[in-house]
């Protein structure tokens, strides 16, 4: 499931949830801002599978994640190896061979370098989402965007979402069984054709079921009083930072500063394109 | 003065042709408790949604006449408004949790009417006291069990501190156990707060000595309402009316035939008492020379059949780690009609799932028609054992009945004739042939779930397993249902095997009876065998049915265990009394 929470009463599980919120922006800064530097990036994955062990997220969990998002990651990977944004660095790229001859869609070594780096930064941002939606309740991620300012309406609505993912997944394996019990089969080896036994015998079920469901919640919000007059609502959770929180966020300062720092004056010997050379030189 | 006010109410949805009220005129005065009770379609729904706004605010129409709570025009007024006097609870508890806590589900209601911090966690922590919640304020509302659910539903609507509670079916949707949960918390409620409690529920027995008026309703109107005691004595009447009236009131009213100086009981515990009271000057000891030989032994026939399931040692862990099989042993026969009582959660579902395969063991043995059913494809039991679904739409997933009819055959790509041949069988015996082209979403609930029923047969399977057909359908739509069954039984020769919480329909249309608990049988036998072992039933919150209980309890008058219906218990009264 992709929004699990991991109950536990880790240092990380009690941090506050912006400072969690805070751990992903330097990791997309670290990453995407500045970081084609394999070194870096190293450095920033270790600290992350640091993190997961500490919080104590049982190693099962993190691989069939990366299992379920292999499609995802394959598209991307595909996408950065055929249009490296980096193609126009290099002036004369070493190419292994066109995929259209003669001479259409080159695959570079350049670009398979860039594409290892992309990859990598691609699991990290999604390691580290996945990481804080397993040691923060839901509850918490909302009041963080009710603290950032987000509209109310908005916060609860993610909030009823989530609330509701158990029940959905629930209704539909009943669908699926409802469906099987008449001998229906959807375990295809072709993806095409499963996926069309799915569509069909599932997608109208759970499509009748969940418009009735989104009609009784409508109700039952309503007569809660939930359009009463949303500017005065009253938020009972409330953040408070702890001496805890002061620190993570002191360390992840000092992280971002210190990336930035070997980002921009650092090792710039370890650039991709310098890690290409020197292959080049090998080959 | 906060009084809910009905003058001359007529109302009609958008689209529909019936008015749904018609001419509904009733004052419930602050603080009363008021019951209401009637058919499927007689609008009681429709009138406690008027109550709070939902009609004609949401569910739009025609409404005529005036409803005033506390004096709010409802027309002219908005459900959040309404709902901050008249807060209403749902039929199915897990459509109005929406927060991801029950802290959060609690505290909701109040947030949205800009109620003070301090107050609503003060609030908060008394309905959690009150609803016996405590320790589960962090978890999900949606991994309770369903009385929980209902507690915390009703919890959350008590936290807006309304004047009018209006509560929907409270129990409909609940196994024994969570409606007696949420029955207690109901009554201590009724006692308790100065609000005016609407309730609409069938079970008249549980909460006809808590309320001070019962309101009968049928066909949008009212059509009897006072005193419940007044009102039982015509209980007969009630019970025509498709009310799950209490046994012993039945059982009242018609020996009050022979001496109208019997007094109408309203709880178990007066009825025993008074009768009691009633027999001893007529019997003088009589009636224990006669013996509590039993009644008659059962005249349904059982244990004839081959056995064509069997079970043994059986035993599932999901994978989460829960038990839900803890070494089942058992065998079904063919001719069977086999109901299967028990609490959520102790284990029916996951037991019947490994009939057809859509479950495997974990350990020990399924025998389906000699096949093992754990190397047995899920395709190839379905043409054995038919399971019906509880939920009609969980199934149907055609546009038109006749595609729905031919969706198991055409899985197990039968030829076309042969498929159209088993529509048409099944169409003619299920009476559907009206209706073939239309699509079943359009239908009413009760036909969809004839249609899934449908749906199944066409399969042909000897085995026909119905997951709680009954729950939330008022007594005689229960009726139908089952009698529907009876004969797919009876003259189709199939074995049924039923899952439901109604002892009363257990008793009465049941050949065999497992009782299951912690995920074992704790008993199995007739109705008869089963259901005179009150004390080993009631260690799993189940109870036998009213009149067998009744019968216990009269023990020193020589009356048999196991009565199961009032046509037996009168008859075993009346001949005490000497005709």
């Amino acid at each position: 499931m992709a929004f699990e929470y991991i109950p536990g009463s880790t240092f990380f599980h009690k941090l506050d949830p912006r400072v969690k919120f805070l751990w992903w922006i330097v990791v997309v800064i670290l990453t995407v801002g500045l970081g084609t530097d394999p070194i870096y990036l190293g450095v920033v994955f270790i600290s992350i599978f640091v993190v997961m062990r500490l919080a104590k997220i049982p190693f099962n969990k993190v691989t069939s994640f990366l299992k379920s998002m292999a499609p995802v990651v394959v598209m991307y990977a595909i996408f950065n190896l055929l249009f490296p944004p980096i193609a126009t660095d290099v002036s004369n790229p070493y190419i292994f061979f066109y995929l259209i001859p003669p001479k259409t869609l080159p695959i570079s070594l350049e670009a398979c370098i860039w594409t290892i780096g992309a990859v990598l930064r691609f699991l990290m941002i999604l390691l580290v989402i996945r990481t804080i939606l397993m040691i923060t309740p839901i509850r918490d991620i909302i009041i963080t965007f009710v603290k950032l300012k987000l509209p109310p309406e908005f916060a609860l609505a993610l909030s009823i979402g989530f609330a509701y993912v158990p029940v959905l997944i629930d209704e539909n394996t009943k669908i699926r069984e409802a469906q099987q019990a008449r001998g229906w089969r959807y375990e295809y080896r072709n993806p095409a054709k499963r996926f069309n036994a799915l569509l069909k015998q599932m997608f109208v079920p759970a499509i009748f079921n969940s418009m009735r469901r989104t009609g009784d919640i409508a109700i039952a919000i309503e007569s809660r009083g939930f359009s009463h007059d949303i500017a005065k609502r009253t938020f009972v959770r409330q953040l408070k930072y702890s001496v805890n929180d002061y620190l993570a966020t002191a360390v992840l300062l000092v992280f971002l500063v210190g990336g930035l720092y070997m980002g921009t004056w650092g090792l710039r010997w370890a650039s991709y394109i310098n890690v290409a050379r020197m292959i080049r030189q090998l080959l | 003065m906060v009084d809910v006010v009905f003058q001359n109410v007529n109302f009609t949805y958008t689209g529909d042709s019936e008015p749904a009220l018609k001419d509904i005129s009733i004052t419930i005065h602050q603080g009363e408790t008021v019951l209401i009770a009637g058919p499927a379609g007689a609008g009681k729904t429709t009138l406690c949604r008027c109550i709070n706004g939902l009609v004609p605010h949401y569910f739009r129409g025609h409404l005529e006449g005036k409803v005033l709570v506390g004096g709010i025009d409802v027309k002219a007024s908005s459900i959040s408004a309404l709902s901050h006097v008249a807060a209403m609870l749902f039929q199915d508890p897990s459509s109005q949790l929406v927060n991801p806590t029950v802290f959060d589900e609690i505290a909701f209601g109040p947030e949205n009417y800009g109620v003070p911090r301090e107050e609503i966690l003060s609030r908060v922590k008394e309905s959690i006291e009150s609803m016996r919640l405590n320790g589960y304020e962090e978890r999900s509302p949606h991994s309770l069990s369903g009385g929980e659910q209902q507690a915390c539903a009703l919890a959350a609507i008590v936290s807006m501190r309304p004047e009018v509670y209006v509560l929907d079916e409270p129990t409909s949707n609940l196994d024994p156990i969570g409606s007696m949960r949420v029955l207690s918390h109901l009554s201590e409620l009724s006692k308790s707060e100065k609000a005016t409690t609407i309730i609409v529920e069938h079970k008249l027995e549980e909460l006809l000595h808590l309320v001070d008026r019962l309101i009968v309703m049928q066909e949008g109107r009212i059509v009897a309402e006072g005193e419940p005691r007044k009102m039982l004595e015509d209980a007969e009447s009630l019970s025509k009316l498709g009310l799950k009236t209490p046994q012993t009131a039945l059982l009242f009213s018609r020996l009050r035939k022979f001496d109208p100086s019997l007094k109408m009981p309203l709880t178990f515990d007066e009825a025993v008492s008074e009768m009691s009271a009633f027999l001893k000057p007529r019997t003088r000891g009589a009636a224990i020379v006669r013996s509590s030989a039993a009644v008659a032994s059962d005249p349904k026939g059982a244990d004839q059949g081959e056995t064509i399931i069997r079970t043994e040692g059986l035993v599932h862990v999901y994978e989460a780690g829960t038990v839900a099989l803890r070494g089942v042993t058992l065998e079904i026969r063919r001719g069977d009609f086999l109901a299967i009582i028990g609490q959520n959660g102790s284990g029916k579902t996951t037991l019947v799932k490994h009939f057809n395969g859509l479950l495997r063991p974990t350990q020990g043995k399924v025998t389906v028609f000699g096949l093992d059913a754990s190397q047995t494809s899920i395709r190839e039991l379905s043409t054995k054992v038919g399971y019906c679904f509880q939920n009609p739409d969980h199934q149907i997933c055609t546009d038109s009945v006749r595609k729905e009819l031919g969706f198991g055959p055409r899985n197990l790509e039968l030829p076309e004739d042969e498929i159209q041949k088993r529509v048409d069988e099944v169409t003619d015996a299920i009476g559907l042939r009206g209706m073939l082209d239309d699509n079943p979403f359009n239908r009413s609930k009760g036909e969809r779930q004839r249609i899934a029923v449908a749906s199944v047969l066409t399969m042909k399977p000897d085995v026909l397993v119905v997951d709680e057909p009954t729950t939330g359908q008022d007594d005689r739509m229960a009726r139908q249902m089952m009698d529907f069954y009876r004969k797919l039984h009876d003259e189709d020769g199939k074995t049924v095997i039923v899952i439901t919480h109604d002892m009363n329909l257990a008793a009465e249309y049941a050949n065999r009876v497992f009782v299951m608990w912690n995920g074992q049988v704790l008993l199995s036998g007739s109705p008869r065998e089963v259901f005179a072992e009150s004390e080993k039933i009631e260690k799993t919150y189940l109870r036998a049915p009213q009149i067998t209980r009744f019968a216990q309890a009269l023990k020193p008058f020589g009356f048999p265990p196991n009565v199961l219906t009032v046509d037996e218990m009168y008859r075993e009264v009346t001949e005490r009394i000497g005709g």
